[in-house]
């Protein structure tokens, strides 16, 4: 539903920071639930300034190593009941009460309260813990059963009779017929070993190995044989024990397995917001509000952004914009950063309702049914459909779907001449401003779209150009002319009036390298097109003369 | 000659060319040597589906015998009907064609089949689970034959190779061999020898395919490690003609005990031309001279 939003947005890199630590939680996580609930959203908000608040209570890092480690190590327990679990399933079942159970030791009294982060199934964990070296090891002990401990004394002694009896016998072979077993199975000898005492001896049995060789192995006597047939006796014994010992395991685990269900959402719930609430601080998030009906940003963080501008060396400037009206029109030139923009407003809004707080001062919106993109995204293609074809197709799907939502469109209608592409914009966003249920907002660069009273239009601020002028290296290579762009660039957003008719396409394609030539004569075509509809000559300085 | 304090401390890949050329039955052999030497090892085994499939067939594997304490990974289907009565300390993650596999410790003597699923990255996962909680330093691995780059999934690893000789399969067997002593001899490149002029350092294996992205003026060709290298005998020979193989590191090989049957092992050794770690090689240990 979401899925040209988020894919647009680059949410995923955020995410996977916010990744929880154990695997019911990741899995919750993997998920990618946005929620269109507002109670929901103010519970999983709720939970986040609660473990937070706790964690500054308390910053006890040790204590919160102990957490990290146990959610790790809560293993998958089956979900369904069985009549009889297998042993690796009982193991994982201790395992998890186990870990659970130290989680709630190591959690505050106000966080077990709110999250029922409290030891559950303690008649299965104290039947669990019987069996096993340490708390997490298992094994079906002696204490299970009354004779069990009987049955495995005898068979270990039998064991130990029949090694006995074994080395006696291979003392034997070895004195009569001068063959070392040496502890092996069985013995390769040269046919000058076998003689006739050797074929007639009842200590071995012969098998040809090839024509000058014989495998030797020591054959079962009477006492080996009578011990073998009682340890098999005493093998299947101790395995009907186990099987009901097993059995009686099973019983116990499935009364509590709607308690250990429960664990398991409680779980969920606080690691999610564990997960959120230790970044806070690192990142400066912040509790979105929902109440608002003007989705308003201050500082607002793309974070996705603002590490590739560290990674670069550039400055980044988080984004304020507030959107007064229901549909918003955004106006700025290439590099201006309203595709930036755009995605910074998707990304705030999917965060927020995917429970999680937000990388801003503040951040005011409300709970969307949609969010949707109409726009290009990377490495998208249509078979049968052309640029505008496509185009087309993505905004009638949003059309027809989104009765409530938010609707970024980026350059919408660029594939298309310039004179249609006006009308066609002009028309959609005179057809949803007329929407109150949806927040629409379009960036262009096309500045002849109609100007209608109840649309808010906005632009970048752009290109500061006498400071880049000023600046500009002929001979810079192409990543210092991006800094210097980076540098002189303005990435706030301004109320846009409609007489402001500066164009940064050029000074930017001149700051990139473009032919000096180029550039003049598409300045000249500009100011006579001015001159022709008596609007004021742009001043568009020459960066090269 | 088998030198058995070679191997505590390692881990050991037991591995072979072909199906039943006697690695189980050599593992058993250095699991009780090391344990009369008073070490423990870990056993476990690199598998493969068809090796699954002869399991879930009924086919007979061998067994290998245990000793209380030493550390098993195994599917649990085989521990339960083992005789080792076994102390489970952790599954591995992923499930294979039989279900969970388990490291578990055996709390008495007794013989368990060893089973696994296929792919290195759960033996790395493994064997990091068993240093990084102490439970063995020596690690002996009963490989999927012919499956000679699971030695390099480890970085203390090594490799003993087993091999069964007979006269219908003896000249196969030498190439084999005098294949492998050439790619155990492999010098290590040091790192100033990486991205001359004149070495190329092959960014996967060595094959057939790959051969052909060697430069001409290229000398010396570097490699991760000799399991990288794919080619056949001849193709091998050919190439250590013209040009030079090194690796980045070099995996030992703790021996190469060759069963042989309807022909004698000095024969054998003999006909096995004179290259250096020629000594590896050497008689079954379950046949006597």
């Amino acid at each position: 539903m979401h899925d040209d939003a988020w894919s647009f947005s680059q949410i995923d890199t955020f995410l996977q920071k916010l990744t929880p630590l154990s695997v019911w939680a990741k899995d919750e996580h993997a998920k990618c639930i946005v929620y269109t609930d507002r109670k929901k959203l103010e519970t999983l908000y709720d939970d986040i300034d609660a473990v937070f608040a706790s964690l500054e209570a308390s910053p006890s890092s040790i204590a919160q190593d102990r957490i990290s480690y146990h959610l790790k190590r809560l293993p998958r327990i089956p979900l369904t009941e069985k009549d009889t679990y297998e042993i690796i399933e009982l193991f994982q079942f201790k395992k998890f009460l186990t870990n659970f159970r130290a989680i709630c030791h190591e959690i505050t009294p106000d966080i077990a309260e709110r999250f029922a982060l409290k030891p559950v199934a303690r008649e299965a964990t104290a039947l669990l813990e019987q069996g096993g070296s340490d708390a997490e090891t298992f094994f079906l002990a002696d204490s299970y059963h009354p004779s069990l401990p009987e049955i495995r004394k005898r068979i270990v002694i039998v064991q130990e009779l029949i090694s006995k009896a074994k080395h006696t016998r291979d003392e034997t072979i070895l004195e009569q017929f001068d063959i070392a077993l040496n502890e092996r199975e069985f013995v390769i000898v040269d046919t000058s070993h076998v003689t006739e005492n050797l074929t007639a001896s009842p200590l071995v049995n012969l098998e040809p190995y090839d024509d000058n060789h014989f495998i030797v192995k020591p054959s079962l006597n009477a006492e080996l044989i009578k011990l073998e047939q009682e340890l098999e006796k005493l093998r299947n014994q101790e395995q009907l024990v186990e099987q009901e010992v097993i059995t009686e395991l099973s019983k116990v685990i499935n009364t509590s397995l709607t308690e250990i269900h429960r664990a398991i959402e409680a779980i969920i719930r606080y690691d999610r917001a564990r997960a959120c609430a230790l970044f806070i601080t690192s990142y400066k998030l912040t509790r979105p509000c929902l109440s608002s009906n003007c989705l308003t940003l201050h500082d607002g963080r793309y974070i996705p952004c603002e590490e590739e501008c560290t990674a670069l060396g550039l400055a980044y400037t988080p984004l304020t914009i507030s959107l007064q009206k229901n549909t918003t029109v955004l106006f700025g030139s290439n590099m201006g950063g309203k595709t930036v923009a755009l995605k910074t407003l998707l990304f705030f809004q999917l965060l927020a309702q995917c429970g999680f707080f937000v990388p801003a001062r503040s951040f005011e919106t409300r709970v969307y049914k949609h969010i949707r993109y109409v726009g290009e995204l990377y490495g998208e293609r249509l078979t049968g459909l052309s640029g505008f074809g496509f185009e087309i197709w993505r905004f009638n799907s949003v059309w027809s779907q989104v009765d409530d939502g938010l609707i970024a469109f980026d350059e919408f209608a660029r594939t298309t001449g310039s004179h249609e592409a006006e009308a066609l914009l002009s028309a959609v966003v005179d057809a949803y401003r007329k929407k109150p249920a949806i927040t629409s907002i379009f960036a262009t660069h096309f500045r002849g779209i109609e100007r209608y009273t109840d649309v808010y239009y906005i632009k970048m601020k752009g290109l500061n150009h006498e400071q880049a002028v000023a600046c500009l290296d002929e001979h810079a290579p192409l990543k210092d002319r991006l800094m210097s762009i980076n540098q002189h660039m303005c990435y706030a957003v301004c109320p846009d009036t409609g007489s402001d008719i500066q164009s940064d396409a050029l000074a930017i394609a001149d700051m990139l390298g473009a032919d000096s030539t180029i550039i003049r004569a598409a300045q000249t075509i500009i100011q006579k097109r001015n001159t022709l509809t008596n609007e004021n000559a742009g001043k568009l300085p020459c960066a090269s003369s | 000659m088998l030198d058995i304090n070679a191997f505590p401390g390692r881990v050991t890949c037991i591995t072979g060319p072909e199906k039943n050329c006697g690695k189980t039955q050599f593992m058993n052999y250095l699991v009780q040597k090391l344990v009369r030497k008073g070490h423990a090892p870990a056993v476990m085994t690199a598998g493969y589906d068809g090796e699954a499939r002869d399991l879930l067939n009924g086919t007979k594997k061998p067994s290998v015998y245990i000793n209380p304490g030493t550390i098993v990974v195994t599917p649990e289907r085989f521990l339960r009907t083992s005789t080792i009565f076994p102390e489970i300390l952790e599954v591995v993650p992923g499930s294979t064609s039989l279900g969970n596999c388990c490291i578990a410790r055996a709390q008495r003597a007794g013989t368990v089949i060893l089973a696994s699923g296929e792919g290195n990255s759960s033996i790395t996962w493994t064997l990091t689970y068993l240093e990084e909680n102490k439970l063995a330093h020596t690690v002996l691995i009963d490989g999927a034959f012919n499956r000679i780059t699971q030695v390099s999934a480890w970085h203390n690893s090594q490799l003993v190779y087993v091999v069964r000789v007979d006269t219908v399969n003896v000249k196969k067997t030498i190439e084999t061999l005098t294949r492998l002593l050439m790619l155990l001899s492999l010098n290590e490149a040091s790192p100033e020898l990486i991205d001359t002029e004149t070495t190329f350092t092959m960014p996967d294996v060595l094959s057939l395919e790959t051969i052909h992205a060697i430069p001409e003026r290229i000398k010396t060709v570097i490699l991760k490690d000799f399991t990288r290298v794919f080619l056949p005998y001849r193709e091998l020979k050919s190439l250590l003609s013209e040009k030079q193989l090194m690796v980045l590191r070099k995996i030992p090989c703790a021996g190469i005990p060759v069963i042989v049957r309807g022909l004698s092992f000095k024969d054998f050794y003999d006909a096995v031309p004179d290259l250096p770690l020629k000594e590896l090689i050497f008689s079954n240990p379950y046949q006597d001279s």
